[in-house]
């Protein structure tokens, strides 16, 4: 099921650990990221015979941890921290500037499939506050309006 | 303005360092590896004793008795863990060390392995730190290149492994047991303590948890004079420099290797430049969110880990968060208390219902539903979490809600008091 | 102090008292040992400790080296150790109690009146002793929803608790990983996660185990109140594991069947057939309720004096030789029966010939104890029969041959053979056929004379399982009317035909068989009425046969 330079990388965690198990989460991430952002039961039984734990092990440590997604996130994935030094520096405006921007709550995805919104917790960029990961990248020091060219970009 | 004093971030303030192994090699970079490869692991534990380091994570425990606890001839491997799941709220310093100098941490790493023996070190860095996981594996990468790693570094016949392995999102994988149990592919659920990591860890087997910043410490200890150095950094027991992540309302906040014996208003006005805007001070929170609330009349204090525990709070991972006179603290308890319910890990009752019920608590002060009777129950709650739960987390939920309603109540009543 | 030999048991102190413990025992373990009641939810002696429910907090006041502990720990996950002094009834302790309490109730939905664990919770009797009576939590309470979890049983979420007994139970006892806990915090929830009802044989110990009432028996749903079940210890009859029960009963009816512990045998476990077997315990329509006759072609109710007389008389008119005597039982048929059968034939006749059924069956191998308590030999007195040298027949050869004589009399006990129409037939010619059993059944109907017996949950008697254990049952509810145990009917046919006996009760006839049978030799009443004890000397069994079990 995944690709093959994917499949390499998991054949690679898998020998850097002593017990297949212990390499779940990593491999998780890669299943995740083959799967458009979110892990769906076909693939966390896929990641479950791999690691050679039950399916409901997996299911139990996919619920647990947040960034495991069990639905599909927008293309671009908005993660705004709104945690102590955050919102002393004002991250929970931020929020609640893009919640308008977008006309959706976090938690949810725009309608077109293009941005969604999670709130975070603390995603450690707090002397560099406020601070929102896209995807994968970092932006801090974030303005309302520089969030808002951001998403204006995002959207070309 | 004041100076840094720097060790840690040597490299890292030179606008010319390009973090590349060549450039760490050029700076000095793995002549301690080479020097400790030399020596017995009992004699490079001795040392690190010697220095009085203390864990930079936040419990502060020095890191050589750690290493000392270390159970031997179990025929078990040792493993070495460092802990780069920074998410106290406040913290973000090994971040800066993973991305704009990963080689000094991964020589204090390597460091490290040998001193307990272990040939497989993992870093277990927070799933969110996308920058920080590449900019390791990059390093490690160099590593392996340049025969660092592998079968025989510096010909010392110590083959050593490293592995960069990803978090997914949860605060209580930085306690050291959740973290093992995470690293094993499960929840990250603390641990019943005993048996210790030191005896059983990682798959059962003996494990030192330690913090990338205190790993990263070990190059300098380990180098020449470095013990008495280090030593002569801060007070007795409080030895080296440590890196404080300011953040707030000052106008520099920013990530400052300082001496363990600047006072705290130096930090926030001298380094920190002073409150923005030009208002006063109305708190500090001394050491990430878990440690209990400093009023502005209090910061008169050097910022060490004994220091600030003789006034009652503690240093911690050294994030300082300040807050100015137009701060609403009961929104901000708010905030801390939401992100304690919503880190739980569920095990244990009473921070499974204590984080929750605590929250809603203030939330029914914000809500105007105030009264000096929730006050006195917010703080009975909070306080039946401390002590009582199977890990830390409870404790550091307890530590801001009974400081936050013991020094600033007038702020609670503004929102029920009609008189 | 003495120094360790084999006799020494070290010793620490809880509350002044000094407990025994086994080194590397937990102050928990042994203090429950001991009989000193330490409050706990997630402890459980089958299981791995994980010491998050926090409710056996207790105040280690010496650790054995002159200092107390710093602050409070739970009882099941410390290491008892020499010296150690541990209180478990100060104020610290009450506190302690009375917090984790408050916020286990914060979330607990107060379903007493519906909820079938009432009576027997763990959380409703702490929070009558530590609770406050009052709550001072007015938010909303987090709700999950009910869900079917299993072919046994069923889950109500709202309820849990969180102890994590069920997850650990799927994990550690049946290895087949069905429940697992998932989300986070005050999110944390037991479940099957998707809709995947759990197909493993042993649900009903889940209902055991957990301490509330999220987990229940789907049998036993709203039936009865557990304070007006009165409960008797007996042993299971399903198969020839013979595991250890609690029969609860009310008003003669019987409600469920719980597992006791034995160690030796069963643990703390129960499988859910031998829990269902309480359903033939109520049966009554098929039962036979008096003994009865045939009278010009038809079976008539007669009493017990018309039954014994007429039996007495047809023998004494047919003086049959030994060859013309047969006895056929099954093996669920108690050791007391099974003697007093074979004793009959011969005191009276001078004859051998009793048969039972012996086929082949199969034991369990597993990496998981509770694998094995299930066996394919659903019979609970096998072992019993080989002991006393009755004639096993696995492929019913020798009982043909046996029947190949012209038969006079034939007693039959239970309903041994049924799958084998020749014998049927066969027997039916015979002149006069005798049946002993509770229900009817094909010999019911060709019998002559029908003697009504008991069914395990109304007379005493002991079976010997699969281990060459001896156990016994206890009676539990009343018998019908115009029943009579087994080993008295035999007894007082023996009488009518002849021969007296002196018994007065089963334990008598056990003592009996106790001192004529050599297998039985140096078995005390008392003792098996306990936890059981093993024959010394075993029978060796061809017919069985070991399998690994099917993950």
């Amino acid at each position: 099921m995944f690709s093959k330079d994917i499949q390499t990388q998991v054949d690679k965690l898998l020998s850097r650990y002593p017990i297949r198990q212990n390499a779940l989460i990593p491999i998780l991430h890669l299943a995740q990221n083959e799967n458009e952002g979110w892990l769906s039961e076909v693939w966390m039984q896929h990641v479950a015979d791999i690691c050679e734990v039950p399916l409901t092990h997996v299911e139990g440590v996919v619920t647990f941890y947040t960034m495991f997604r069990l639905k599909p996130p927008g293309k671009y994935h908005l993660q705004v921290c709104t945690c102590v030094p955050c919102c002393l520096v004002g991250g929970t405006e931020l929020l609640e500037h893009t919640e308008k921007k977008l006309d959706i709550h976090a938690g949810h995805t725009t309608d077109d499939g293009v941005f969604s919104i999670e709130e975070m917790e603390c995603i450690g960029a707090c002397s560099f506050a406020p601070a929102v990961i896209v995807n994968e990248d970092y932006h801090e020091q974030v303005t309302p309006e520089e969030m808002d060219k951001m998403i204006d970009e995002l959207r070309q | 303005m004041a100076e840094e004093t720097l060790v840690l971030f040597k490299n890292i303030r030179n606008p010319k360092y390009d973090k590349s192994l060549a450039a760490y090699k050029k700076s000095g970079g793995f002549k301690s590896l080479k020097k400790v490869f030399g020596m017995k692991p009992e004699e490079v534990v001795q040392e690190v004793k010697e220095s009085g380091i203390r864990g930079r994570g936040g419990a502060g425990f020095p890191t050589g008795l750690k290493w000392s606890f270390m159970a031997k001839g179990t025929g078990k491997p040792s493993y070495l863990v460092a802990n780069a799941d920074e998410s106290e709220p406040g913290t973000c310093k090994d971040r800066e060390l993973m991305l704009k100098d990963p080689h000094m941490f991964l020589e204090g790493l390597m460091i490290g392995c040998y001193a307990i023996g272990c040939h497989h070190g993992y870093v277990y860095v927070r799933g969110e730190y996308f920058p920080s996981i590449k900019s390791l594996n990059a390093a490690v990468d160099e590593l392996y290149a340049d025969g660092l790693l592998g079968s025989d570094p510096l010909g010392s016949g110590f083959n050593l492994d490293i592995t960069i392995h990803t978090g997914a999102g949860a605060y209580i994988c930085g306690e050291e047991s959740a973290l093992l149990d995470s690293l094993e592919g499960k929840r990250g659920h603390p641990r019943v303590k005993p048996p210790f990591p030191a005896v059983s860890g990682f798959n059962g087997c003996p494990t030192s948890v330690n913090n990338v910043e205190t790993l990263a410490c070990m190059p300098f200890i380990l180098g020449d004079n470095g013990v008495e150095a280090f030593k002569s950094f801060g007070p007795q027991n409080n030895s080296g420099t440590h890196l404080v992540s300011l953040s707030g309302h000052v106008n520099r906040p920013g990530v400052y290797e300082l001496r363990m014996d600047v006072n705290m208003n130096d930090i926030i006005y001298e380094f920190g430049g002073g409150i923005r805007n030009g208002k006063k001070l109305k708190g500090v929170i001394p050491g990430g969110s878990s440690s209990p609330v400093m009023t502005a009349d209090e910061v008169d204090v050097l910022y060490n880990f004994d220091d600030l525990a003789k006034k009652g709070t503690m240093m911690g991972s050294a994030a300082m968060m300040v807050f100015d006179e137009d701060t609403d603290v009961v929104k901000l308890l708010h905030r801390i208390t939401r992100f304690y319910a919503h880190e739980s890990c569920g095990q244990c009752t009473p921070c499974r219902e204590g984080t929750h019920w605590s929250r809603q608590i203030v939330r029914d002060f914000l809500n105007g539903n105030g009264s000096d009777e929730k006050l006195q129950r917010l703080n009975r709650v909070g306080g039946n979490m401390m002590g009582t739960t199977l890990c830390a987390l409870g404790d550091a939920a307890a530590m801001p809600i009974q400081s936050f309603v013991k020094k600033f109540p007038e702020e609670f009543r503004k929102y029920y008091a009609t008189v | 102090m003495p120094l360790f030999n084999e006799f020494y048991m070290p010793v620490f102190h809880i509350d002044g008292e000094p407990v025994e413990y086994e080194p590397g025992e937990k102050v928990l373990s042994a203090a429950l040992r001991c009989g000193k009641i330490i409050p706990h939810y997630c402890y459980h002696p089958g299981m791995s400790v994980v010491a998050t429910c926090r409710m056996c907090l207790v105040d280690v006041v010496d650790l054995g080296n002159g200092r107390p502990a710093p602050k409070l720990q739970t009882a099941c996950s410390m290491d008892a150790a020499e010296g150690m002094k541990v209180e478990t009834l100060n104020p610290k302790v009450e506190e302690g109690r009375k917090l984790v309490n408050e916020f286990l109730l914060v979330n607990h939905p107060l379903d007493c009146p519906i909820c079938d664990q009432s009576g027997e919770c763990t959380l409703q009797d702490y929070a009558f002793e530590y609770g406050s009576g009052k709550s001072e939590m007015d938010y909303s309470k987090r709700v999950n929803g009910w869900r079917d979890i299993g072919t046994f049983v069923s889950l109500e979420r709202n309820r849990c608790i969180q102890c994590s007994r069920c997850d650990r139970f799927t994990r550690e006892i049946t290895g087949t990983n069905e429940f697992g806990m998932f989300n986070r915090g005050h999110e944390l929830t037991v479940d099957t996660y998707a809709d995947r009802p759990m197909t493993n044989k042993f649900q009903g110990n889940m209902a055991d185990i957990c301490p509330v009432g999220a987990i229940t028996e789907k049998e036993f749903r709203f039936k009865r109140r557990a304070w007006k079940l009165k409960k008797n210890r007996s042993i299971c009859t399903g198969c020839s594991t013979g595991c250890n029960i609690t029969i609860e009963h009310d008003r003669n009816e019987i409600f469920r069947l719980k597992p006791h512990e034995n160690q030796n045998v069963n643990k703390w476990w129960l499988c859910d057939e031998g829990r269902l077997t309480y359903r033939m315990m109520n049966e009554r329509k098929t039962r036979i309720h008096q003994p009865l006759g045939h009278v010009d072609g038809k079976l008539e109710a007669i009493s017990w004096e018309e039954a014994y007389a007429a039996i007495a008389e047809r023998v004494g008119d047919m003086s049959p030789l030994p060859e013309e005597v047969l006895a056929l039982t099954d093996t669920h048929a108690s050791n007391e029966e099974l003697f007093l059968l074979q004793k009959l034939l011969k005191d009276i006749f001078s004859a051998d010939n009793t048969f039972c059924p012996l086929p082949k069956w199969e034991q369990c191998e597993s990496e998981f104890f509770i694998n094995t308590l299930i066996t394919t030999d659903k019979t609970p007195n096998r072992a019993g029969a080989l002991a006393l040298k009755i004639k096993g027949d696995a492929k019913s050869a020798k009982l043909k041959k046996a029947i190949e004589a012209e038969l006079k009399v034939v007693f039959v006990l239970g309903n041994p053979f049924e799958a084998e129409v020749e014998v049927l037939e066969k027997i039916k010619k015979a002149q006069l056929v005798v049946h002993l059993g509770t229900f009817h059944n094909s010999w019911s109907e060709i019998a002559d004379v029908v003697l009504p017996g008991q069914y395990y949950s109304e007379k005493e008697g002991t079976f010997t399982n699969k281990d060459q254990r001896v156990q016994a049952t206890e009676v539990a509810v009343q018998a019908l009317r115009r029943t009579r145990p087994e080993w008295r009917i035999l007894a007082d046919l023996s009488s009518a035909l002849g021969q007296e006996s002196s018994y007065g009760s089963s334990a008598d006839v056990f003592n009996a068989m106790t001192k004529q049978v050599k297998a039985f030799s140096g078995l005390s009443y008392a003792e098996i009425c306990g936890f059981g004890k093993e024959l010394t000397q075993k029978t060796k069994d061809s017919g069985m046969k070991v399998v690994k079990a099917q993950t």
